[in-house]
């Protein structure tokens, strides 16, 4: 992944807050390198993620799929149609819901990263680097520290030492980082 | 056939942008490195 954020889409209200969202949907937005992983190995971890058989009466928190091109709406559809022969169900049982995305607007700082607010000398660090908390939640190496910083994630103190010389973190946060994971 | 569709596009993606076609996040190391490799984006929800 190189890139994670939250925010709203698949409505047609203009400038939605988390106050009011109006008919858009809470989202996560993932940036990924294709020549790691694919759109369609994605879409396998999205159907394992949830059950596609229930979805939410809200729309702020449906079951959904953000399709931002033709290609990713076929693509999408087939992988409905390849759930539905994998759990021996027809199509028209499941829930999850492929829409266009038609705009995606970044949700409030305090939604991004959350758990580097639980580090919050370390956040203040970061905030120095970026112009404004959309940069933030734009940027990998937060995008990495909020992972590695989220006790519940598979994380692999190996690879962290590997790279977290280039978060270009001082001494003192970086060994914070190692400790906890 | 869809990956090779996918595999197409170049970084900055114009077909997959960014919302605003920008990534500002390039100080760091890491954030200027991935900042030129080729992306794509998924969006979805989970209740």
């Amino acid at each position: 992944m190189l890139r994670v954020r939250v925010g709203y889409c698949g409505g047609v209200k203009e400038h939605p807050s988390y106050y009011d969202l109006g008919d858009h949907t809470e989202a996560v937005s993932i940036d990924f390198d294709p020549e790691v992983i694919s759109y369609e190995e994605i879409l396998d971890q999205f159907w394992d993620a949830h059950d596609p058989t229930r979805n939410n009466a809200s729309r702020q928190y449906l079951h959904a799929l953000f399709y931002r091109s033709e290609a990713q709406k076929v693509a999408a559809e087939e992988s409905l149609i390849k759930v539905a022969a994998k759990r021996d169900i027809p199509e028209g049982k499941i829930e999850t819901e492929i829409i266009p995305i038609r705009e995606f607007t970044y949700a409030e700082d305090y939604h991004q990263k959350y758990y580097l607010t639980r580090y919050a000398e370390l956040r203040e660090f970061l905030v120095q680097f970026y112009p404004d908390g959309k940069a933030l939640a734009d940027s990998t190496v937060a995008m990495r520290l909020n992972a590695y910083l989220f006790s519940g994630l598979d994380k692999s103190r190996e690879r962290l030492a590997l790279e977290i010389e280039s978060y270009d973190l001082p001494e003192d946060y970086r060994a914070l980082v190692l400790a906890r994971v | 056939m869809l990956l090779t569709m996918f595999n197409r596009r170049e970084s900055p993606a114009a077909e997959l942008p960014l919302e605003d076609g920008v990534i500002s996040a390039q100080t760091l190391t890491l954030d200027k490195e991935t900042a030129v490799k080729r992306y794509e984006t998924i969006t979805f929800g989970l209740g």
